[in-house]
């Protein structure tokens, strides 16, 4: 999928380029006047990066399948909130780079999710140190809930390297966007 | 969705094995293939026992890998160890120990987050004493 962008930049010049799956493309100039404008791409790289509403490296149909797959699975139960997050996101991802998808719960609900996961608790076991670390940091691994095999599935029938799946304290340290919700 | 409902009422025999080393990913998990005694599936390996995921570890930090009795959570890779359910956990806790002393007989530190980690050998920490390598990773 592509579109043709066209814009004034700095009031100097203007810029053809292309929205591309994989971000912007600057493909020629349009010198209006004396000076071409400068490096744009920054610019244009921040709008995409708000705008983006599909990963970076899939289509819109890749993703709905995607998005259908997660919502279908185990990781629905624990909330509705499931967003992408980080370089996909972001449109900073190189070819192998991991997807990273974030469950967002509040507070009450990442205390349930916690007790529930991690109820066999040795007083100063490594169990209960990566329980410490989940409280502090506001994220559990998927792992720990139960949703490696979802992570592997996905990995399977996407190609990504890897599928990252957290649990994410709303307002928590690991809180952060850009988001992508799910479809 | 019941905001409430318990999710996890099944037998929990998951086990993070955290593993300080900084060898490649594919040699790591290569190696862990010559123990399943199976071709690994990228970074996933299985058999009738259960399944193991090589993951690289998104806390990894050179520094605080080394940050006394928290430094596993730093460590380079996270392997995601789920035994069957239908093996009881007497078996899931042996699959556990065996790919464990596995892991320390090939030369890799490995530490084990788990319920059951009170029964895992050296209950799950690091190396056994009698490993050569041990004075380097004694805890501060």
């Amino acid at each position: 999928m592509r579109r043709d962008l066209e814009g004034k930049l700095d009031g100097e010049g203007i810029k053809r380029g292309e929205f591309t799956e994989a971000g912007v493309t600057i493909v020629a100039p349009l010198i209006v006047g004396k000076v071409a404008a400068p490096k744009v791409a920054p610019l244009e790289l921040g709008i995409e990066k708000m705008s983006r509403t599909i990963p970076q490296g899939m289509t819109e149909t890749q993703f709905a399948e995607f998005s259908q797959m997660v919502r279908n699975s185990k990781a629905s139960q624990y909330g509705t909130d499931i967003r992408i997050h980080g370089s996909r996101a972001a449109g900073a991802a190189t070819k192998n780079s991991d997807i990273d998808i974030a469950i967002r719960v509040p507070k009450e609900r990442f205390e349930q999710i916690l007790k529930e996961s991690f109820k066999n608790i040795n007083p100063g076991s490594s169990k209960e140190r990566t329980m410490k670390y989940a409280i502090k940091n506001g994220i559990i691994q998927r792992g720990e809930v139960k949703l490696s095999n979802l992570g592997k599935q996905l990995e399977n029938k996407f190609g990504f390297s890897d599928v990252d799946i957290s649990i994410i304290l709303k307002g928590g340290e690991f809180d952060k966007g850009p988001w992508i919700p799910l479809k | 969705m019941s905001e409430t409902k318990n999710l996890i009422n099944e037998p929990n025999y998951y086990c993070s094995l955290f593993i300080d080393s900084d060898v490649s990913r594919e040699d790591l998990t290569l190696n862990l293939a010559k123990f399943f005694g199976v071709s690994p599936d990228r970074h996933y390996l299985s058999n009738e026992k259960g399944e193991v995921g090589v993951m690289k570890n998104k806390d990894y930090d050179s520094v605080l890998r080394k940050d006394g009795e928290d430094g596993f959570l730093y460590y380079r890779y996270l392997i995601e160890v789920e035994p069957n359910e239908e093996l009881g956990e007497e078996n899931a806790v042996a699959f556990v120990s065996k790919i464990l002393e596995y892991l320390w007989s090939q030369g890799y530190p490995a530490n084990a987050a788990c319920d059951y980690e009170d029964s895992l050998p050296n209950k799950g920490k690091l190396i056994p004493e009698n490993h050569s390598w041990n004075e380097y990773y004694i805890w501060k």
